[in-house]
């Protein structure tokens, strides 16, 4: 659905963006990750079409940017790092504005504006002006704009900055159905745990360069990632805990801060863990807790290598 | 195609709209504009009653002119709300939607100044009434309005197409409506001077007076004078004619600015103009040119020199039409490739782009430029008797292939720095130029004792900023015999073969150049 290839943004003395490659397939939630001035931004505006690659291919549900960039528009949503907006006019008015700008007939425009407008909670400011909205519901107001004409594609450029909890769950709740009926997403964003709940692919980006990309599985593989093991093991710790350390697969069990809790890194699968679970019975443990966890955006990326993580 | 002046299409016009009729901002602009309005009323009904004893003379002459400062308002609207559309960034907004790029721009125009658009409207009735129930013929009141909305028209899309092309940090840093403001204020007051330096009035037989200047609200006046047997009929060219000037300039001129400014919203990061629009841009400078020469060639005494004015005209706009199509300009200009470790990598492909090469450019404006010499020679020949100048057809045509091969010189020798041809000291290509342009022709002029030495004619030969103005100060104050443009023969000749050898060595080396650095690893995509 979006294909990127060598993509390649020059600003005067900066290679922001170098030699990209980026997939995002159909109903795929890709999170663009990094620290600030990794490029992020540049990728994205580069992509839409908002600034000329130096070189570089953009291909989005098959079309050509470089060739044919309208009939990519009509098929895009695109949400900007901040809130591009009329101040002076109203929510209903702003969306019919851009209602009118994706060509909806004028009979829908009301309907579709104020669908959305509801999706995104923002019915009760209908007839606000847009200079009286915080920050946050400018987001959502931007946001509700770039769903108007049920794009199949979405650039979300740091989409939930400034947005309250609510209006962070709205928008995940939205993005994960229209991934579900087939729209391809790619966000950006700083808030990696908001990415962790939210999608299913992740690139990894700084000083220009993809680090890592593909699904969160795929990540997790190729760093060879392990699960982290949590039990709680009630008196008497001993025959679990030499189970345990001699357990093949278990690495770096150590105690933790809860009396009794012991984590350790793990790297079978379930099946593995359910063995284990049996063995710790059978050898007499007494287990109130157990689960295994896996590791989270946050932790992948550290591992990456970002360093700046806001 | 949707409608582009439709509010239920072209979405742009439709947040104009909205945005300019707010209750709260139309009541703040009403009452400025109400405010300056009733201070120009008082200053114009001072002045007006000084020059018309008939009342309703001296209030249509008042009506007119607030009319003329709404509609500069107006224009100065436009500019203001192209910037905020662009600091706002809802105008990237409207890019990445499937509108038009046409509708964005026509959407700009009239939407940002609509209120001023409609107030000129509303006064524009009561102008045309007023001056028939004084005796003024209807078209003409007709030809007058139009004129001055035509006028309005091209200049707020002069000025949009200045704010789109401006920096955008430069736009956040001045208040652009105060600068644009500035901007109108002085090419009038530039206009005005430069009519009265050469007595341009209504009566003149400059064309591009007629066809560029808003010169009705002058002859206007002069209409109301003559009518209120204040002065004598001056032998004006007849309103309509000079309407019909005034259309086949300020059209082709607004269709123009159009489509540059169409460029700058699919391209904001390109060079200004493309190739076609630099042709487009030389033909309208030769179209004025050559018509300025026919109309006067039967009349003024300053013909020999208007001829010779085609030189000067070639060469300023030859380089500036090749500094406006180099693609990224601007970072090359200032070495932010140059700098980069990497250079091979760094390099946009529109640079490498055989497409780009200033050979293409300058070819067609080659071209242009002698097939515009041929009305002049013609001219040259059939209607000016009895200058120097007849007798000797070969000066002209070897004169602007002179000014032609240095521009052709200079095009080479851009292109060469274009490709790193001073690898990263981008500070020598500036000082080059200075060199050759300034110091070399100077230092020639300075060693000249009375005679004409061997440094003088070099300096003459590598600069176009010097070998312009000092033949054509010559020929006006020099000694006009026969064998004046004789002197200068040698000079032509050498200046043409050798400008012209260098551009080919120039061109040659930035050619071997580009190839070295696609081949380094740059895409071949062209441009």
């Amino acid at each position: 659905m979006i294909s990127i290839t060598e993509l390649r943004v020059d600003y005067d003395r900066l290679i922001a963006v170098n030699n990209v490659d980026l997939a995002v397939r159909s109903g795929e939630i890709l999170g663009l990750v990094g620290p600030n001035g990794a490029g992020k931004t540049s990728l994205i505006k580069a992509s839409v079409g908002l600034i000329e690659p130096v070189r570089g291919r953009v291909v989005l549900g098959g079309v050509d940017m470089s060739r044919a960039p309208e009939e990519g528009w009509r098929r895009l949503g695109y949400m900007p790092d901040f809130s591009p907006v009329y101040e002076e006019l109203m929510v209903s008015e702003y969306l019919e504005v851009f209602a009118a700008a994706y060509g909806i007939p004028r009979r829908d425009r009301i309907q579709r504006c104020k669908y959305w407008a509801e999706r995104v909670n923002l019915h009760t400011k209908w007839n606000d002006r847009i200079h009286d909205l915080s920050r946050g519901m400018r987001q959502r107001l931007v946001f509700a704009k770039t769903l108007l004409p049920e794009p199949d594609i979405l650039f979300l450029d740091e989409p939930a900055s400034g947005m309250d909890p609510l209006g962070r769950i709205d928008l995940r709740e939205i993005l994960k159905e229209k991934a579900e009926n087939g729209t391809a997403v790619l966000i950006s964003s700083h808030i990696l745990s908001e990415m962790d709940s939210l999608c299913t692919a992740l690139a990894v980006m700084e000083k220009g360069r993809i680090l890592v990309s593909g699904t969160l599985e795929e990540i997790r593989t190729a760093l060879h990632s392990q699960n982290r093991l949590h039990i709680q093991i009630l008196p008497p710790v001993e025959s679990a805990l030499t189970l345990l350390e001699t357990w093949p697969g278990i690495s770096g069990l150590q105690p933790e801060e809860i009396g009794g809790l012991y984590s350790a890194r793990f790297s079978g699968d379930k099946d593995a863990a359910a063995a284990l679970l049996v063995a710790l019975h059978e050898a007499g443990a007494r287990v109130s807790e157990f689960w295994c966890e896996r590791d989270d955006v946050e932790s992948l990326f550290l591992q990456i290598g970002g360093k700046e993580v806001s | 195609m949707k409608p582009v002046f439709s509010i239920d299409h072209n979405a742009l016009l439709l947040a104009c709209f909205k945005s300019r009729f707010k209750p709260n901002s139309f009541l703040r602009e009403l009452v400025l504009l109400a405010a300056s309005l009733v201070v120009a009323a008082l200053v114009s009904m001072n002045y007006g009653r000084l020059l018309f004893p008939d009342p309703v003379a001296c209030m249509l002459f008042t009506t007119y002119l607030i009319q003329g400062l709404v509609l500069f308002i107006g224009i100065a609207q436009v500019a203001t709300m192209t910037a905020r559309e662009r600091l706002s960034g809802t105008l990237d907004l409207h890019r990445l939607s499937p509108q038009s790029r046409t509708g964005l721009v026509t959407g700009l125009l009239i939407g940002g100044a609509s209120l001023e658009w409609i107030l000129a409207l509303v006064l524009a009735p009561a102008i045309i009434t007023a001056g028939v129930v004084l005796g003024l013929p209807f078209m003409d009141m007709v030809f007058y309005e139009c004129a001055i909305f035509l006028g309005a028209l091209v200049a707020g899309q002069m000025l949009m197409n200045i704010t789109l092309i401006t920096r955008e940090e430069v736009l956040k840093t001045q208040n652009g409506t105060i600068a644009n403001l500035f901007g109108i204020v002085s090419i009038v007051c530039a206009a005005i001077y430069v009519s009265q330096l050469f007595d341009v009035t209504p009566s003149s037989y400059s064309v591009t007076f007629h066809a560029v200047v808003p010169y009705t609200i002058l002859d206007f006046d002069f209409a109301l004078r003559e009518l209120s047997a204040i002065s004598q009929a001056d032998g004006r060219i007849p309103l309509a004619a000079a309407f019909g000037l005034q259309l086949a300039a300020h059209v082709p001129l607004l269709c123009f600015g159009t489509w540059v400014a169409v460029r700058q919203m699919r391209y904001p990061e390109r060079n200004r103009l493309s190739k076609a629009q630099a042709y487009t841009a030389a033909v309208i400078v030769y179209g004025f040119y050559v018509a300025e020469l026919f109309n006067n060639a039967r009349a003024l005494p300053m013909m020999p020199m208007l001829v010779l004015l085609l030189v000067p005209i070639t060469l300023f706009s030859g380089i500036v039409l090749i500094l406006n199509t180099s693609p990224h300009y601007r970072t090359v200009m200032w070495g932010y490739y140059l700098d980069s470790e990497n250079r091979q990598e760094r390099w946009p492909h529109v640079l490498l782009s055989e497409h780009t090469s200033l050979r293409h450019w300058l070819v067609g404006y080659a071209l242009l430029t002698l097939l515009a010499m041929v009305p002049v020679w013609l001219l040259l020949h059939g209607a000016y008797e009895g200058h120097p100048v007849r007798g000797f057809a070969w000066f002209l045509p070897l004169f602007c292939g002179f000014v032609l091969a240095q521009v052709a010189c200079f095009a080479g020798f851009y292109e060469f720095f274009l490709m790193g041809g001073f690898g990263r000291k981008a500070y020598l290509f500036p000082l080059v130029i200075a060199l050759l342009w300034l110091a070399a022709p100077l230092l020639g002029i300075v060693a000249n004792d009375g005679e004409n030495t061997v440094l003088y004619y070099a300096g003459m030969i590598v600069s176009p900023l010097v070998a312009c103005p000092r033949i054509l100060l010559d020929f006006a104050t020099g000694d006009k015999s026969l064998h004046y443009p004789e002197i200068y023969r040698p000079l032509l000749v050498w200046g043409i073969a050798l400008n012209t050898l260098a551009a080919g060595v120039f061109f040659s080396i930035a050619a071997k150049l580009r190839r070295r650095l696609r081949a380094g690893g740059c895409d071949k995509r062209s441009d």
